[in-house]
């Protein structure tokens, strides 16, 4: 507000100056000159002089802004280095972030203690000493990148620290403090910062004792627990489906396992059942000290492509233990291309039937609205027409000959990673497919076809062994003590001749009682990302009783799984397991991007050799539990889902007693500080280390005021 | 009404009227005249004697020492001959700047005429070379008062529009010489003074006496302008854009130095140096330069 607005028209009046000013600046009077040759030589060597000023104006920049960064980067020299001092020494600080450290009391978690505790030793510190922050869980890795001299950065790196998610090795976190010492001599100091789990302190046991003897007088050792009394703890164990695959409009069974690593009864604990974020059901379980309790959800899914399913406990004093989860894939129908003699083509009953029965459980199987593998056939002579990818599966019974134009395609189709069941049977010439598929060594078979065997009793099965019972095929035939083969007949079978070969897995061998050892009739050969089952013996019941025996369902079913999981590993993985999916050559151009359960999001690129692309995500960047979103950023209706799950056994979260840590450690020359961090100690002749940073700033200051003066001088003039 | 003797300074005429242009030296002129010559002759100024040989004019036997020493000897007398002064005038673009009422030209023209005029009244001989690049006009030294009059016609019609070249034209205005001449250089020597060096080296060969003129414009001296000013270069020099305040003293040192070196130059080749402020009269120039020239010892 003013008094006289209308004084203010008055300002105009400083336009008079301005004109005056511009006005001067633009009258030049003109004269004839003729003692030029001066004034030219002045203004060549004011030029001259200009350019080296110029250059000069340059190299003060450069000093300023060299200077200036080095001076952020605040560089440090050791006075030990620098020869000034003959004594020298390093701290480290040892956090255990393992996520039994998020156990909560109140308000705080074990972890906030921790830090606050790691604040206030660096607090207590004398300014100029190098220190080094390192958490360490499964594995260990420093904040600092080494040994840092600015208190306050340490200070508001670990106010920024967050528990992790991996379960606790404290063997492994001291083996990484001291080779971060990086001095033989001096003082070398080690505070740990734990809540000295029971289990974890256990089972380390006599090793960490010999080892905190041995490095007794080296290293001086200062434990400082943040332990509690709690000891309850309800754990999400895991999160599984009893299907591979779901069919869309299908019921799907949900496990969910609870493990209580508490010492009393867990009552009542609620149960709640999310599916895509929404929850579905909740339940109420009751779990034993050391006991699992399983609980069953089911749902019926209502759109096709990757579901998140999630688990979850609502109160619990663990949060990362509280949620598991799993992917469930629901899918419209499985694609299998049944391949026959074109003469089966047709008939009621062939030798894929069986087959199918198994897979289908329905009075029309695959012809049922509600099965899952969907099964077309054609005739050996179309298998070079078909576009082999479409099929999720092939399967080839009894066919008469495998032409080379046949092979190639199949060699193509699992080289991508596809997979394919092979029976033979009593049409099978065996040097066709000797020519075709074992091609010496470099086909899809890594053995030879070798004679038919049967016993020469009638109806006088032959010895019919499971091998390498570990394989995922047999898990629920022949692992875990488990052997429901022994009724199983095989009266006639081909067999192969063993090579050596690591692509071969030998399942099952035959016997005759003329044979002095059994010869191998059921076959994993691994070729290019894919896999090839072959079993010698037929589909049907013409030389066997495989097919009707209740094994060949879980066989069916093994063996369809067991293909399939080579074209993706599974969705389901730890914390910090590698990711490998087998993609097209149309989806090796794509561009992926990963998004964690956090909101981080990380692009990904294809990688391809010998015609297999293959997407892989580093173990790194799967730190997060929870479910992370792989999008196909050329096509964004491709999106799947990871889901990746906590090792439990963090679970159990019993402390030991303070009384118990100052009797196991002490007696080893080991500091217990039990004050609260308060514990001052001894760091006499520690190294002092001098920071340069204050230099390089006044050096940084010394060129702006060169740079200005010079710059002055120089506007002034011209 | 074309008036004649345009360049004819009144006023300096009257200042040395009286006065007459003395060589400091022998002169080798081709008349008899007022003015010592290095030869001797029969003349009027007694000499000396020397033996009589065959062949000598008896009509010069001193008769008296023949009675004394009973030998013959010849009377000697020292000869008597004119002056011949040349004038070397630079007439080059450089010479047309004058930040006052006369250019440095039309000072030099002026000074060219008052010394022909000056030196033929005392019925002396004087030549003229006009040049700028190369030598323009050249006037044969004669003591008849018309040259005033040709040399005034002369630098009426002379254009300054070129560049100066002092030695190739001081090499070649040498050739037209005899010896013993006064030899009068009127420029403002805007040249690299090595050329004036092996110039004046040239004259000094044939004994000449030489007398420099250096023409100065006080702007030049003491460059004392203001504000922005673009100076045109004369003699093919680019034009500039300054401020002179700016540049004065680097100025000053770079004109005082050029000077200074066109002085030690004529020390050292025995040439007289007259500087000329042009800003002031001519008369109190040639009264100067003509007192000095009366008190200076001779050489």
């Amino acid at each position: 507000m003013f008094i006289h607005f209308a004084f203010l028209a008055g300002l105009g009046l400083t336009a008079i100056p301005i004109i005056i000013h511009i006005l001067q600046k633009n009258r030049v009077k003109e004269m004839e000159w003729a003692a030029m040759k001066f004034l030219l030589e002045i203004v060549e060597e004011q030029n001259k002089k200009i350019q080296l000023e110029d250059l000069l104006l340059l190299i003060l920049r450069v000093l300023m802004f060299i200077f200036l960064v080095l001076g952020i980067a605040r560089p440090i020299m050791s006075i030990s280095s620098a020869g000034l001092l003959d004594s020298n020494g390093q701290i480290v600080i040892l956090m255990d972030d393992s996520y039994s450290m998020s156990t909560r009391e109140g308000l705080e978690t074990r972890f906030d203690n921790a830090k606050k505790r790691a604040i206030k030793l660096l607090e207590n510190q004398p300014k100029g000493y190098g220190v080094s922050i390192v958490r360490f869980n499964q594995y260990s890795t420093t904040l600092t990148g080494g040994f840092s001299v600015d208190h306050e950065l340490l200070k508001q790196t670990v106010t920024k620290m967050k528990p992790g998610f991996l379960k606790g090795n404290i063997e492994n976190g001291l083996d990484y403090a001291i080779r971060l010492f990086t001095k033989d001599e001096g003082k070398k100091v080690i505070f740990l910062i734990s809540d000295f789990q029971e289990k974890d302190w256990a089972s380390a046991g006599a090793d960490l004792t010999n080892r905190i003897k041995e490095l007794n007088g080296k290293i001086e050792f200062t434990f400082i627990p943040v332990t509690d009394s709690i000891k309850e703890n309800v754990a999400v164990e895991s999160v599984t489906s009893t299907q591979s695959a779901v069919k869309l409009g299908e019921k799907a069974t949900i496990i969910g396992v609870l493990r209580n690593y508490g010492k009393e009864v867990a009552k009542d604990q609620n149960v709640d059942f999310l599916v895509n974020g929404s929850l579905v059901e909740s339940s109420i379980a009751s779990i034993p000290p050391g006991q699992t309790a399983k609980i069953i959800f089911s749902y019926v899914p209502e759109e096709s492509g990757d579901q998140r399913i999630e688990v979850k406990l609502r109160h619990d004093k663990v949060e990362p233990d509280n949620s598991s989860f799993f992917t469930l894939k629901v899918v419209d129908q499985l694609r299998v291309l049944g391949v026959l003699d074109e003469s089966s083509i047709g008939l009621k009953f062939h030798e894929i039937t069986m087959a199918d029965m198994a897979l289908n459980p329905f009075p029309l199987a695959s012809k049922d609205e509600r099965a899952l593998y969907k099964f077309e056939y054609i005739g050996i002579s179309s298998l070079a027409s078909v576009k082999l990818s479409d099929y999720d599966f092939v399967l080839i019974a009894n066919v008469r000959d495998i032409t080379g134009i046949d092979a190639k395609p199949l060699e193509d189709y699992v080289k991508q990673g596809g997979g394919v069941i092979m029976f033979l049977g009593p049409n099978v010439k065996l040097e066709t497919y000797n020519n075709n598929l074992y091609k010496d060594g470099e086909g899809l078979w890594s053995f030879p076809l070798s004679e038919q065997v049967a016993e020469s009793e009638k109806d006088k099965a032959l010895e019919f062994n499971g091998e390498n019972k570990e394989h995922p095929i047999w898990q629920f035939i022949l692992s875990e003590g488990r052997n429901y083969l022994t009724p199983f007949k095989v009266f006639k079978s081909f067999t192969f001749d063993v090579k050596e070969n690591t692509k071969a897995i030998v399942l099952g061998t035959v016997k005759s009682d003329k044979m002095n050892i059994a010869k191998p009739c059921l076959v994993d050969f691994s070729y290019g990302a894919g896999h090839v089952i072959v079993y010698g013996s037929s589909s049907n019941m013409k030389w066997g009783r495989f097919p009707i025996h209740p094994s060949f369902v879980a066989f069916m079913h093994q063996s369809f799984k067991y293909l399939k999981s080579f074209s993706s590993s599974s969705s389901n993985l730890s914390i910090y397991a590698e990711y490998k999916k087998k993609v097209g050559l149309e989806e090796s151009q794509a561009s992926y991007q990963l998004i964690a359960p956090s909101g981080s999001a990380y692009t990904l690129s294809v990688l391809g050799e010998n015609d297999i692309y293959e997407l892989k995500i580093d173990s790194s960047k799967l730190s997060e539990h929870g479910f992370y979103k792989l999008v196909n950023l050329d096509d964004k209706t491709k999106e799947s889902f990871l889901s990746i799950n906590l090792d439990v056994s963090e679970g159990d979260i019993s402390c030991m007693q303070n009384g118990a840590i100052e009797s196991s450690f002490k007696p080893l020359g080991v500091n217990v500080d039990l004050s609260g961090g308060e514990l001052s100690v001894a760091l006499n002749n520690i190294d002092p280390i001098t920071e340069l940073a204050f230099i390089f700033l006044i050096l940084a200051f010394i060129c702006w005021v060169a740079e200005n003066l010079l710059g002055y001088r120089i506007t002034k003039r011209s | 009404m074309k008036v004649l003797t345009k360049y004819l300074n009144k006023q300096a005429i009257a200042a040395i009227a009286k006065m007459d242009m003395e060589p400091r030296g022998l002169v080798a002129g081709s008349q008899a005249g007022n003015h010592k010559s290095p030869f001797q002759g029969f003349s009027v100024e007694f000499a000396g004697h020397r033996e009589y040989v065959p062949g000598d004019d008896i009509k010069h036997i001193d008769w008296n020492v023949f009675y004394k020493k009973d030998k013959y000897f010849i009377k000697q007398y020292e000869a008597e001959t004119n002056l011949v002064c040349q004038i070397f005038l630079d007439v080059s673009e450089s010479m047309r700047f004058g930040s006052h009422e006369k250019t440095k030209l039309d000072f030099a023209y002026e000074l060219a005429v008052c010394l022909t005029y000056l030196v033929t009244k005392a019925s002396d001989k004087v030549g003229c070379c006009v040049f700028d690049e190369t030598i323009l006009q050249y006037i044969r030294p004669s003591n008849s008062l018309a040259t005033v009059y040709k040399l005034n016609s002369i630098l009426e019609e002379t254009k300054a529009t070129k560049k100066t070249s002092v030695e190739k034209n001081l090499m070649d205005f040498a050739e037209r010489l005899g010896r013993r001449e006064i030899v009068i250089l009127i420029s403002d020597f805007l040249i690299n003074p090595e050329e004036l060096k092996r110039g004046l080296g040239r004259l000094r060969y044939d004994n000449h006496e030489i007398v420099l003129f250096h023409m100065i414009d006080p702007y030049e001296k003491d460059f004392p302008m203001d504000g922005r000013i673009k100076f045109i270069g004369l003699e093919g020099f680019p034009e500039l854009k300054l401020q002179p305040r700016q540049i004065r003293k680097a100025y000053l040192e770079k004109f005082n130095n050029h000077r200074d070196k066109i002085v030690e130059i004529c020390e050292k080749n025995r040439v007289e140096y007259v500087e000329v402020d042009t800003s002031k009269p001519l008369a109190e120039l040639m009264f100067q330069y003509m007192v000095s020239r009366l008190t200076h010892i001779t050489r």
